[in-house]
């Protein structure tokens, strides 16, 4: 009798472990995606670029993540998307690779058996590299690719993306001439237009440090200038050559070259 | 010995009890997710639905023959204005999603409309947002399907009863539109 109740017991434990384990969950085909390279900043799998054009983009993209603190551009060339959308790649790329800090990140991709092309842009960018800019910057690329061939449309590109996330937006010629953009200049141009306020700030501060060393010694002053070198000195160890943790949400466009 | 049998029921019933607190901890758990998931969505949808006026004045400027197209994008913008729960929003969508594919496809036949800037720009904005809600729908599906397992699957489905937990969320079907819309051209 007490045999009977503990074979009873030993396959009611045995269904509900089978049962537990019996769902097994069919995951959709996701595109399979390679490591990334050594340098990070440019994954030329497809074997499209020379070296010294390899290196100018990582000088690039190691000084652009300095400049953004945390920004990072990749580049990426691949021979084939393997039946995937470009843009089903370049997300789950961009998402495995963790592409920039604080989502700060921007992939730009070239696959080249379906010659498409695709600027995929993380969270922390959306309002800096928009949909329509990165579709101007894939007509562009075309243009140039026929123009002046595959090294000098990427290089290009690419840091028209490095400008474009370290503020220096004015220094991207789009395609199109129609569409005129306001840029604030500047900025410093506040105390440009206003000597008067700038002297009187410039005045107000070496009181201030006048009155820091006369109470304290200079204390303050020194705390300053230490932060203001420590903060300096942050990035100064060459570019970060992994992911920083970013994630996508689709934003970007995509194109044909 | 009568003791010793009212410890064991005590201890089932307390071990029962805390497994059944844990799948209600993880059930809230999943469906925050699941809410969470939605509404980037819903923000994404909007972006969507603040594109359409806009095409919609570009293509009229353009007198095109498909008149009814116009009747048919404002009755799916209705539909999308009154879709309350989230069933009959993802319907509303999807239909704005097909009736916004046709309109493209009809555009193609219209060079004057395929070489005008403004369209082929809204068009450019119009595709970045059907690829947000299309990424946006992949995380959307995974969650619901962690969250529906869990309410039906033996064992924790049992607890789930108890608790009342028993409305799966819907999944989202790829929208039609998007794949049919076709490539921007700019030669």
């Amino acid at each position: 009798m007490k045999q009977l109740r503990l074979s009873a017991a030993f396959i009611a434990v045995l269904l509900l472990i089978v049962t537990s384990f019996g769902v097994i969950i069919v995951q959709g085909a996701e595109p399979e995606i390679p490591n990334p390279t050594r340098e990070f900043y440019v994954n030329d799998f497809a074997g499209i670029l020379d070296s010294g054009t390899e290196r100018d983009i990582l000088a690039l993209g190691e000084n652009t993540y300095k400049a953004t603190d945390g920004g990072q551009v990749v580049f990426v060339s691949i021979d084939t998307l393997n039946g995937n959308t470009i843009e089903e790649y370049a997300n789950t790329l961009f998402n495995k690779w963790k592409i920039g800090t604080e989502d700060k990140g921007i992939l730009f991709i070239l696959s080249m058996k379906e010659r498409e092309s695709r600027i995929e842009v993380g969270y922390g960018y959306e309002g800096v590299l928009t949909d329509l800019e990165s579709s101007k910057l894939l007509v562009k690329f075309a243009g140039l690719y026929e123009e002046k061939g595959m090294d000098e449309a990427v290089k290009t590109i690419y840091s028209d993306i490095a400008n474009i996330v370290s503020g220096n937006e004015d220094m991207v010629r789009y395609p199109e001439i129609g569409e005129e953009r306001q840029y604030t200049s500047d900025d410093f141009s506040f105390f440009r237009e206003n000597p008067i306020i700038t002297v009187i700030l410039v005045i107000i501060i070496l009181i201030l440090i006048v009155l820091d060393f006369i109470f304290t010694g200079g204390r303050v002053t020194f705390f300053i200038i230490r932060m203001a070198a420590s903060s300096g000195r942050r990035g100064g160890g060459g570019g970060r050559n992994s992911g920083g943790g970013g994630r996508s949400g689709g934003g970007g466009a995509s194109g044909r070259f | 010995m009568k003791n010793k049998s009212w410890i064991i029921i005590i201890g089932i019933v307390v071990l029962l009890a805390v497994y059944v607190v844990g799948v209600q901890r993880s059930l809230v758990n999943l469906s925050e997710e699941v809410n969470a998931s939605w509404s980037d969505i819903e923000v994404q949808y909007q972006r969507r639905a603040d594109l359409i006026p806009n095409i919609v004045e570009t293509v009229k400027a353009q007198a095109i023959k498909e008149q009814e197209i116009f009747t048919q994008i404002a009755e799916a913008r209705s539909k999308l204005s009154g879709a309350a729960n989230i069933q009959e929003k993802i319907d509303a969508n999807a239909e704005v999603s097909s009736v916004l594919g046709r309109l493209l496809a009809i555009a193609e036949n219209y060079p004057e409309l395929k070489q005008n800037q403004g369209f082929q720009d809204l068009r450019v904005q119009l595709e970045g947002t059907e690829n947000r809600i299309a990424v946006a729908r992949k995380y959307y599906n995974d969650n619901v399907k962690e969250y529906n397992k869990k309410i039906k699957v033996f064992p924790t489905n049992i607890a789930a009863g108890i608790l009342g937990y028993s409305d799966e969320f819907p999944y989202i079907e790829a929208e039609a539109g998007a794949e049919q819309a076709p490539d921007v051209n700019f030669d």
